[in-house]
């Protein structure tokens, strides 16, 4: 795709554990078009979320293992990027919302700080200093830095919480900082009422375990848009909320989505969160990709019986109505998976065909539209399963 | 309602005290509380589901809990199958407790890790067996002891009858102990509240003066100039202090005029006690009365023969246990696996296995399916459903997926902050909402159609806190149809003309039980949002 943010090709991720080595995700291959919003559905343990963080790589190298595969990030190979420098990509580059907001907000800094650790980032990312890996002389350091040593520690050179590396780099970062001061805290307000938080010169000053879940995750978006990153990867960004927060966060992430110009990557298994949200929409079963297209077309014609499944399994009729159907069988152990399509020992059209390997990968299918690929032999007839 | 409930409260409270620090002791500042769960009436018939839903903390999980006697009620009544639960003794309470039956929140943490599945599901065996063999032995003791206890107390009272004058005086005493008790526990609620009043608007007057309050939907004015602080000056403190202390006088003073009145009235009773007499024909008659109970006493008690069941062995247990499984879907060798064997949906089945076990008349499913995904999530409630058909269960569904009760429940309750703002049939309340709360929560829930995706959602604000919250509908700071009556007055439930059996909370019901839940999503882009920060 010639407009993609960010574009995967043939992804696999292994876990090492105990048991052996099992592929989470196999031979994914996904395009990000620049302003949409992917969606990705699929049960627990289908690997939704470790490609989703194993784009920015976030993922513990080890266990985690990238297999195989490209992921084009800005005409950068990310795989191949080592660790350390992954930072510099993170954050403008690639943001990431995740499901917990109180576990990731730091519970030692007022709100503040958080946020404008993000501004502060983006502004020095914009004004084309060059950005070591080392040290930074600012009022947050976010590349690698030097371990301390037990000296520094027991002299007071090195404070925990990465703010500055010593009491008197502190003093000379204020120094430095106090007439920027006030123009980074006008814009941190500016984002918190972006994102319709009241009253935010208190909010500012408070810590995250004195706000509740709908304006944490609030914070969460705020420090994500702040550094306008190309790419932001949701991963379950309202499991943890309540229905109506849960209505008014999805509102306001569509509202930004225009006035932002970003690509968002939106992780779920709620397909209705998914359904209000995204622009297409991937569905992943036991780490392969089965189908991906235009989100009305999958919605309305799914091409795969998983996602057809799926799509009837959730509950919207009464007990008087007769009983809820759910897919037949369980989800595969992945350590070893069935040969051939994934779903087939699931599936009520299987053929021979489909439990010869190679599985098969997303194909353009006859008579749907152009933008609409399945992973199954027999993708016509899904239409017709009742 | 024609058949009798299965369980029903009436009023029930549950408040948790927060704890005081030494400062608020000083200061004098009142304890305060988190009203869990406030004024809750609900019946649960048997062999019916009724769903309770509403947000995290709207203390849905504290009234199961409730129900099941896992904490103890601060108010109100609780009876199950017309028996009044707060009377049981501890032994019976035990033995009552294999009625009523949770699966709790969290499968994963509810489940010992160290233990088989055999073990965590014989466990209420084990714990159902041991209370029936404590019941076996105490209960013809307890029998014994209540006849003798009869026995003493009917002595008592015809002996009573023979003197009039003693009995006045007994009744009068009661009377004046209750008078004084309910004197000093008006006026230290009275005290309460003055303290309270002080504390807040002293509290207030420290307080950044606040933004103004936003239309509904139009959270935070961009732009707006930041609120100015007032300076608390020394002269309104000492205003409110002069005010509080002008309170406490004018409340000592009503409160010894109380006091003399009640005593005067205890003495004149005496007084009138005294004089008290009977004609000697009377006399003759009960004091023949009170020898006769002497010699004949009460008939004697029937004390049945309950034989005591024997302990229950391992081998019973696991077979039990392994008998059970399939019920829930999982095949019989389970019984000698562990919890992290078992995948999410497994580990579901497992607690419900365990609550199942001993037979209950009541379930109560505490958030079942939220840590499932659609597909299993759908079995097990297809599971819970056809249970419920072959053995009669009756479910006390808590959740807050709304999908998930409109499959399961046939009556719907909705709670918000502690109490109960709709109840009906789970037709009438998803199809027909009534109350602005329901109308908010139904609407906000996102609908897998991708025709009929929504631009804007009209509800703002968060969940107010549950610390002494403030009189009046708990609604009221985010209701979008909020007069002036609504933060005053709390509205009780009240059933709504021509809709049997639906219960609202809700001043203005009439007004706003046409309006449908799709209106509080606006398909206009609403306000201008604020411009992008440069």
């Amino acid at each position: 795709m010639p407009d993609a943010v960010v574009s995967i090709q043939h992804l696999s991720i292994d876990y090492l554990v105990a048991a052996g080595r099992f592929r989470a995700v196999s031979d994914v291959s996904l395009d990000v078009p620049r302003g949409h919003v992917v969606g990705i559905v699929g049960e627990t343990g289908c690997g939704k979320s470790t490609l989703g963080q194993a784009i920015p790589r976030l993922l513990p190298e080890p266990p985690a293992i990238i297999g195989g595969g490209k992921i084009m990030f800005q005409g950068v190979d990310l795989v191949k990027v080592p660790l350390w420098k992954m930072p510099l990509i993170r954050g403008t580059g690639i943001n990431m919302i995740f499901q917990e907001p109180l576990n990731s907000l730091n519970p030692a800094f007022r709100v503040y700080d958080q946020v404008a650790e993000a501004v502060h980032i983006r502004r020095i990312r914009e004004s084309g200093r060059p950005v070591a890996s080392r040290a930074q002389p600012g009022p947050y350091n976010y590349g690698r830095r030097p371990e301390p040593t037990p000296s520094d520690v027991w002299s007071g050179k090195f404070t925990p919480g990465g703010a500055a590396a010593s009491y008197a780099h502190r003093r000379e970062v204020e120094r430095r900082s106090r007439e920027t001061g006030e123009e980074l805290r006008r814009e941190v307000l500016d984002y918190l009422r972006l994102v319709r938080i009241n009253d935010p010169e208190t909010i500012l000053n408070l810590y995250p375990h004195e706000l509740s879940g709908g304006m944490r995750q609030r914070i969460m978006i705020a420090m994500a848009l702040s550094e306008k990153p190309s790419l932001l990867i949701a991963d379950e960004p309202t499991s943890a909320l309540d229905v109506t927060i849960q209505a008014q966060v999805l509102t306001l992430m569509k509202e930004l989505i225009e006035e932002v110009n970003t690509s968002i990557l939106f992780i779920s298994h709620d397909l209705g969160v998914i359904a209000e949200t995204a622009d297409e929409l991937g569905v992943m079963y036991a780490g392969r990709m089965v189908e991906f297209g235009p989100i009305a077309e999958v919605f309305e014609s799914p091409r795969h019986p998983y996602t057809k499944f799926l799509l009837r399994a959730a509950p919207t009729r009464y007990k008087t109505d007769g009983p809820l159907l759910s897919i037949p069988g369980n989800v595969p152990n992945l350590s070893r998976p069935p040969p051939g399509c994934r779903f087939h020992p699931r599936c009520p059209i299987a053929r021979p065909k489909c439990r010869v390997d190679p599985s098969p990968t997303l194909m353009p299918i006859a008579g749907a539209g152009p933008e609409h690929t399945s992973a199954c032999h027999y993708a016509e007839e899904v239409p017709t399963l009742s | 309602m024609s058949a009798s409930p299965l369980v029903e409260t009436t009023g029930l409270e549950k408040h948790f005290p927060l704890t005081r620090t030494a400062t608020d002791v000083f200061t004098g500042r009142p304890r305060r509380v988190i009203h869990a769960v406030d004024g809750v009436t609900i019946s649960v018939m048997p062999g019916e589901t009724v769903g309770l839903i509403g947000e995290s903390g709207s203390g849905k999980t504290t009234l199961g809990w409730v129900i099941a006697r896992l904490h103890d009620p601060t108010r109100g009544a609780l009876r199950f199958a017309g028996q009044d639960l707060m009377k049981l003794d501890e032994d019976r309470l035990r033995r009552w407790r294999q009625n009523v039956q949770v699966v709790f929140q969290d499968p994963v943490g509810s489940l010992d890790p160290r233990l088989k599945v055999w073990q965590i599901v014989g466990e209420p065996l084990r714990a159902q067996n041991q209370a029936e063999r404590w019941f076996a032995r105490n209960e013809p003791k307890r029998i014994r002891l209540e006849h003798r206890l009869a026995v003493r107390k009917e002595r008592e009272r015809l002996w009573l009858e023979c003197r009039p004058a003693e009995k006045e005086r007994r009744r009068l005493v009661t009377e004046h102990t209750e008078a004084l008790a309910e004197w000093q526990r008006q006026y230290e609620e009275e005290r309460v509240q003055l303290d309270r009043q002080y504390h807040y608007a002293l509290d207030a007057l420290r307080a950044p003066a606040p933004t103004p309050a936003a239309a509904p939907g139009t959270p935070g004015t961009p732009g707006a100039p930041p609120p100015v602080s007032p300076r608390v000056t020394v002269a309104d403190r000492q205003r409110l202090t002069a005010e509080y202390r002008k309170g406490l006088a004018a409340q000592a003073k009503r409160q010894a005029a109380d006091h003399e009145r009640i005593e005067q009235r205890y003495r004149d009773g005496l007084k009138r006690a005294r004089g008290l007499t009977l004609t000697p024909q009377e006399r003759q008659q009960r004091e023949a009365a009170y020898r006769a109970f002497l010699k004949k006493g009460l008939p004697p008690p029937v004390i049945p023969k309950i034989p005591v069941p024997p302990v229950l062995r391992r081998s019973k247990v696991r077979e039990r246990v392994a008998g059970i499984l399939p019920m829930v879907g999982l095949p019989d060798y389970c019984v000698d696996q562990y919890p992290h064997e078992f995948s999410g949906g497994g580990r579901q089945r497992v607690s419900l296995a365990r609550a199942l076990i001993v037979n209950p008349k009541l379930v109560i499913l505490d958030e079942p399916t939220s840590a499932l995904d659609v597909a299993v999530q759908a079995q097990i409630l297809n599971r819970l459903v056809e249970l419920q058909k072959e053995r009669g269960y009756a479910y006390l569904l808590i959740t807050h997926n709304v999908a998930a009760v409109r499959y399961v429940a046939d009556r719907v309750a909705v709670m918000y902050l502690g109490r109960i703002v709709e109840v009906g049939s789970v037709h009438g309340v998803l199809e027909k909402p009534i109350h602005p709360y329901t109308k908010a929560l139904l609407a906000a829930v996102p609908v897998a159609d991708v025709r009929r995706r929504r631009t804007r959602f009209r509800i703002g604000g968060d969940v107010p806190s549950l610390v002494d919250p403030p009189p009046g509908c708990r609604f009221a700071a985010r209701c979008p149809f909020v007069v002036d009556r609504c933060r005053a007055e709390y509205p009780p439930l009240r059933e709504i003309p021509g809709v049997p059996g639906h219960l609202v909370s809700c001043h203005r019901a009439e007004e706003v039980a046409d309006i449908a839940p799709a209106s509080l999503l606006s398909t206009e882009p609403g306000p201008p949002a604020p411009p992008a920060p440069a």
